[in-house]
């Protein structure tokens, strides 16, 4: 059925790529949002998407592919978008644990904007590879096709993306256990 | 369950009540914009139709304006002019398949029809070669032929074109392909006796003669074909995969070997191959986030020549926070051209030594582009005689062709602009 309306929108049908973008373009939504966390961002990004896409379909060579290579222009877009506002947001330098070196934060994790704050801390392709596995259910291979990266990379980013959110996380839980031990100056 | 799953799990968790509630009320924005978005044809990129340092060559300056009668007389001077040549040609010298050579008469396609131009009368000649939509003229290296591409009647998606062969006066025009789905992508043989071309992926090697072309099975999915100089015994081609490679094989189908010995990046590396005048270098643009040496942001491509021999890769110099695409060699071999791609949405072409000692020289005027040059509608070749830069600026939809010289003199325009416009220079001896 999804092979028939790419097919159709690739010869310039309208109503076929309507109906694919109507599909498709809540879980592209989500997943923008995921990523950006920013609602007008993400709209742009759907869109910019969405109509590359469209106008580039004549070029997509196997349209089984089609979801894996709409949700690659998504990405990009989404890094795009990211990159523009890059500027203005305060970079923290966070180092990535071996070992946590406190309690585990997990079982303290109530909060959140504790998971929010660490994610906003990753750079837009370690929040890709987390929002496509984690939240799209992608298996890490079709991460890998999707960003165009070698498996073993698409790996390493992933254990580095859930690195760095659980350095975040400890982070937060100490200055939080400061804060209430009255320790912070 | 250990930490890292539970912690795994909490995310996915938090993920999807994060997303969950989003309604996505602008599909009919979306929509919006698209139904006023042309596709762009499959057919009609113009890496496909345009190999930069094999296909796309010069043309020239604006036709001065004459009046009816004048044009007329001037056309039968062309005319005449070129049965001349077709007819001197055959007791002249030919140039040798690579290197510097003299310029000949342009050809040129514009909306269909092919023109011969002579270079300096500037008058061009509508070519009679029958019915169809003809374009992407491309001489063979000796100029004494050129192929072409036709449509016959409307151009359809996916294109079914058919290859066709004529001596530079237009005369024994012959099919060399049949009909062929998405033809795409061709070079001639350095001595003139075979064109090699990719068809949905496949590499053929046609006889310019006629008869029946050679499937090469090994090479497939193949993309930009190009016969190694300075014998031919070889066709370069981009191995199209997730992480693509260089190869070579020769034009019997066997011998398929890598050339490349990096891995590639990602699906975007090793594109617009070309090759050296001495076949030494293989040349191409890696558009990947891995080259951060350009930009730590990453999303610049830069443009690479690699050793045939040992696969070394060598990258050209460029300044912080800008990109290099479509590296194109002159014709002895010392310079090479490519375009400059600024951060802020520009790109200008930009001659450099070919020895990677930099020397950059700009050419011609700033053009907006996206920031990571991934949308520059143009391409630039040498002319045969390595004094100009000939630059397509535009699509196929719309495109002018300037001469952009070497020297800094002013720039000209060859032809007012035209729908699938292509040309090429005849390459005739020093």
């Amino acid at each position: 059925m999804q092979r028939d309306l790419v097919e159709r929108a690739r010869k310039g049908d309208h109503d076929a790529f309507a109906e694919l973008a109507g599909a498709a373009i809540s879980r592209l939504d989500s997943a923008a949002w995921l990523m950006l966390r920013d609602v007008e961002q993400a709209k742009d990004a759907v869109q910019n998407a969405l109509v590359r896409a469209w106008r580039d379909l004549p070029t997509l060579r196997d349209p089984d592919r089609f979801d894996a290579w709409v949700h690659r222009l998504l990405v990009n877009a989404c890094i795009d978008e990211a990159r523009r506002t890059r500027r203005h947001r305060l970079d923290v330098e966070l180092t990535e644990l071996d070992t946590p070196s406190m309690p585990d934060p997990v079982s303290s994790i109530a909060d959140r904007d504790q998971l929010e704050r660490g994610f906003l801390r990753l750079d837009p392709e370690l929040r890709a590879v987390i929002v496509l596995h984690h939240y799209l259910d992608l298996p890490v291979p079709a991460v890998a096709a999707i960003l165009g990266i070698p498996l073993g990379t698409a790996k390493s980013r992933l254990h580095r993306a859930l690195g760095l959110m659980r350095a975040a996380l400890d982070a937060d839980a100490r200055v939080r256990t400061d804060l209430v031990e009255g320790r912070l100056t | 369950m250990t930490s890292n799953e539970r912690f795994e799990q909490t995310m996915s968790s938090w993920l999807r009540e994060d997303g969950a509630f989003r309604v996505a009320d602008h599909l009919d924005e979306v929509l919006a914009v698209t139904s006023e978005t042309r596709q762009r044809p499959a057919w009609s990129s113009l890496e496909r139709w345009l190999p930069v340092d094999t296909t796309f060559r010069p043309r020239l300056f604006n036709a001065p304006r004459l009046n009816q009668v004048l044009l007329v007389a001037a056309l039968l001077i062309a005319l005449l002019g070129l049965l001349l040549l077709a007819v001197g040609s055959q007791r002249q010298r030919l140039p040798e398949p690579f290197g510097p050579a003299r310029n000949g008469i342009f050809v040129m396609s514009r909306d269909g029809v092919l023109y011969a131009i002579d270079p300096t009368t500037s008058q061009r000649t509508a070519l009679a070669l029958g019915e169809g939509f003809d374009f992407s003229p491309t001489f063979s290296r000796d100029g004494t032929r050129f192929l072409f591409l036709r449509s016959d009647g409307p151009l359809t998606e996916p294109a079914i074109l058919t290859m066709m062969v004529a001596n530079a006066d237009g005369s024994d025009l012959h099919a060399v392909t049949p009909p062929t789905e998405s033809l795409d992508w061709f070079d001639w043989s350095p001595d003139g006796t075979r064109i090699a071309y990719v068809a949905k992926g496949q590499l053929w090697v046609a006889d310019p003669r006629g008869g029946r072309p050679l499937m090469l099975p090994d090479a497939k999915p193949a993309h930009f074909p190009t016969w190694l100089p300075p014998d031919g015994k070889e066709i370069v081609y981009r191995l199209e995969a997730t992480h693509p490679t260089v190869m070579a094989i020769r034009p019997d189908g066997t011998g398929r070997h890598p050339i490349s010995v990096t891995r590639a990046n990602n699906g975007y590396d090793f594109q617009g191959i070309g090759v050296s005048p001495d076949g030494t270098k293989v040349t191409f643009t890696r558009w990947s986030t891995a080259v951060a040496d350009v930009d730590r942001n990453g999303w610049l491509p830069r443009v690479y020549a690699m050793d045939v021999e040992t696969g070394k890769e060598m990258p050209f110099p460029t300044a912080s926070g800008t990109g290099q695409v479509g590296i194109a060699y002159s014709p002895d071999g010392t310079l090479v051209a490519y375009a400059r791609i600024h951060r802020e949405g520009a790109f200008q072409l930009v001659v450099a030594n070919a020895d990677g000692s930099g020397n950059e020289r700009t050419l011609g005027e700033k053009k907006p582009c996206k920031p990571d040059g991934s949308n520059i509608d143009a391409t630039w070749v040498f002319t045969p005689d390595g004094t100009a830069l000939v630059v397509r600026y535009g699509n196929d939809d719309s495109a002018a062709t300037h001469l952009l010289p070497l020297d800094g003199s002013p720039s000209s325009i060859l032809l007012e602009a035209g729908r699938f416009e292509f040309a090429d220079v005849q390459r005739r001896a020093p």
